[in-house]
């Protein structure tokens, strides 16, 4: 991992501020998120629902519907601009650099297209023609796949073998970041953990990096090479796999790992009470205020700054840790 | 005439039936497809399960097992939706598929749900209120309009809601936390004996999650009410069950008191369960690769014999040819069906 820190990162996401434009006045959706991903790593980026995660993940892939809209920030892949790039540049670029797997694989396939069909789409919207029959039989391999389901409609297959087709699809233009939308979730247990060491065997053999975007705390410890946590639009830790679940240090992060259910030992309900804040009227000082165990009146007044308090371990908290 | 019909049957049948457990599944077998015009597959989606729900004092059973295994089908059958093939669910003593329209009136207050897309459940054109009203109007909930609205506070009150935060609103403006809260507060009102909860937390994040937990523990200790928790996750069923059946294609493979079966686990399937729950401790890390069943490969499992030897890592020839029964462990409550562990001989 040190060697790692030593070169530079492959994709950076620089103070990107996202609005959805509501009549009352600006939603911030996501604000000033900043992060590194360095070649072959996996970020897991976790939060509750609504804390902006996937809204970064449409923000990062230029895919955002109005009202949303990005009103700051720089997204760098291998040291292209993604958001400066012009459309017809982006189209080139997307799926070939970047690419998604979405949640619920359900919705992504076309329902009237044999699998074969799709995959060989995925591969000659961007590229040239040669070597299709062939890659894709790569492809299926790659994630584990058949060569049969080729021929078959998307509703003929389970929900664990839909959503491999979408990672085969993803890398299908072998792009340097992946990002993975709650790639497991809706799926069973069994399957997630097919689906998740498929996603692994890939990343090994291939060498992209991904943004695992997920709020199964379980999932990102078994994958995670990095975490950052979310809240209310803002990152408010971002560490090691390990630093996040032995030593966390925002409160919020704290509260998370506490309340993940156990099947080793029978652990008391915790719940965390309370309300993420309006992301309309976003408080001055930490969004965590009113939630926060350890709040202190210097809280409700400065916004805290995502600050390095350990080697590596970053988190956006006045109290960092004690 | 509607009002009549919530009238408890004659006392004494009712004081029969109090020995009786509350839910009595026997022999429960559905088949699907591979009817006369043929090309479909037959599914066998519940294949001759028994197993009993205690209603005093009140448990949250746990039913868990994989897509496919049966376990909505099951839940089907004890709220009455599905039919049966073969066997019966009694309630209270009382086949459900025999019960006459008032029987079965009262059943239906008696034995609620909660599902999984806290959506579906609202029509968009309507207030919150209306999920209310309509079961008031419907079983004549309360002694009156100020009673029922007392009862809709009480019941809003128990999942944590307010009526002035809810009621008034229409689904779309209520957060996926309210509504499945909501969903919950309209089977309360009904004081069920048993409220079958399928996957009810799948959809929600971590704290949403802790929050209906908690709220279903509260039911079952403050109201006496049993639950029927259908899911996939065996850490929630963990949290809050008293006993769980695991199941796989439609046979229970595995039954008991839901600490022996999670800490002692002896159905090779059970232990595949567990294993491959992601542990969130990234210095344990699952270290093998999992295999697939057959089926979903594209190849085919017989009928004869066990549902999983193709994926057991244990397997035998016998296994091929002969369907495990539900067996006890010899001295203890808890039920296996695998050849491992036929006659009393403990394999493990």
């Amino acid at each position: 991992m040190n060697n790692e820190r030593e070169r530079s990162p492959v994709f950076r996401v620089e103070g990107l501020t996202v609005h959805y434009e509501t009549t009352p006045g600006p939603t911030v959706a996501v604000n000033n998120v900043s992060f590194d991903l360095y070649r072959g790593e996996i970020l897991g980026l976790v939060g509750e629902s609504g804390c902006g995660k996937s809204t970064t993940a449409m923000a990062v892939l230029r895919l955002l519907q109005a009202p949303g809209r990005v009103v700051a920030g720089r997204v760098v892949l291998n040291g292209t601009d993604v958001l400066a790039l012009g459309k017809s540049d982006h189209r080139a670029f997307r799926w070939r650099q970047m690419s998604l797997i979405p949640q619920g694989a359900m919705n992504a396939l076309n329902p009237v297209m044999r699998i074969g069909s799709q995959l060989a789409d995925a591969i000659t919207a961007h590229t040239e023609r040669g070597g299709l029959r062939r890659r894709i039989d790569e492809l299926l391999d790659m994630v584990g796949l058949p060569k049969q389901v080729c021929s078959l409609y998307p509703h003929e297959l389970s929900g664990g073998m839909k959503q491999r087709v979408c990672i085969a699809m993803a890398v299908a233009l072998n792009p340097p970041l992946v990002i993975a939308d709650e790639p497991t979730s809706a799926l069973d247990v069994v399957v997630q953990r097919l689906v998740a060491q498929s996603l692994l065997k890939i990343k090994n053999t291939l060498g992209n990096s991904v943004v695992l975007i997920g709020h199964d705390m379980g999932l990102m410890a078994q994958l995670a090479d990095r975490v950052a946590v979310m809240y209310a639009g803002n990152i408010v830790e971002i560490a090691p796999v390990a630093a996040v679940f032995d030593r966390p240090l925002h409160p919020y992060t704290r509260q998370l790992i506490d309340s993940i259910p156990s099947v080793k030992k029978r652990k008391p309900l915790r719940i965390l009470k309370g309300q993420p804040p309006d992301l309309r009227q976003l408080p001055p000082g930490c969004p965590f205020e009113s939630r926060c165990a350890q709040a202190a009146p210097c809280c409700l007044s400065g916004r805290p700054v995502l600050t390095e308090r350990r080697p590596n371990q970053w988190t956006a908290c006045h109290f960092g840790g004690d | 005439m509607l009002k009549k019909d919530r009238r408890e049957p004659a006392a004494k049948e009712a004081e029969e039936r109090m020995v009786a457990p509350l839910i009595d599944v026997r022999n429960a077998t559905k088949i699907y497809g591979g009817g006369l015009f043929g090309g479909r597959r037959r599914v066998t989606a519940l294949r001759d399960c028994s197993f009993t729900i205690q209603g005093r004092p009140a448990t949250i059973t746990a039913v868990a097992g994989e897509s496919g295994s049966g376990k909505s089908t099951l839940a089907g059958a004890v709220l009455g939706f599905v039919r049966l093939n073969e066997g019966q669910v009694l309630f209270t003593g009382q086949d459900v598929a025999a019960m006459n329209r008032r029987q079965r009136f009262f059943y239906r207050s008696q034995v609620q749900a909660i599902f999984q897309d806290p959506y579906a459940v609202f029509n968009p054109f309507y207030r919150a209120e209306h999920l209310l009203n309509l079961v008031i109007r419907r079983f004549d909930v309360g002694n009156g309009k100020r009673d029922a609205r007392e009862r809709v506070e009480e019941a809003l009150g128990k999942v944590g809601l307010r009526g002035d935060e809810v009621l008034r609103k229409h689904p779309h403006q209520l957060s996926g936390g309210q509504r499945q809260r909501m969903m919950v507060a309209r089977a309360y009102l009904m004081a069920p004996r048993l409220i079958v909860a399928d996957e009810p937390v799948s959809m929600v994040d971590a704290s949403l999650r802790s929050m209906i937990l908690d709220i279903m523990l509260r039911l079952r200790d403050e109201a006496g009410m049993s639950f029927l928790y259908v899911t996939h996750d065996l850490s929630t069923a963990y949290q809050i069950s008293d006993d769980i059946h695991v199941f796989y294609r439609g046979a229970l493979v595995e039954s008991g008191r839901i600490d022996d079966v999670l800490n002692s686990p002896k159905h090779p399937y059970t232990q595949l369960l567990i294993e491959s729950i992601p542990l969130p401790d990234p210095s344990q890390r699952w270290t093998t690769d999992v295999s697939v069943a057959a089926q979903e490969d594209g190849g085919i499992v017989s009928d004869a014999g066990c549902g999983f030897q193709p994926r057991c890592p244990r397997r035998m020839d016998h296994c091929r040819t002969h369907y495990p029964a539900l067996v006890p462990i010899p001295g203890t409550a808890h039920e296996v069906a695998c050849h491992l562990f036929e006659c009393g001989s403990d394999a493990s």
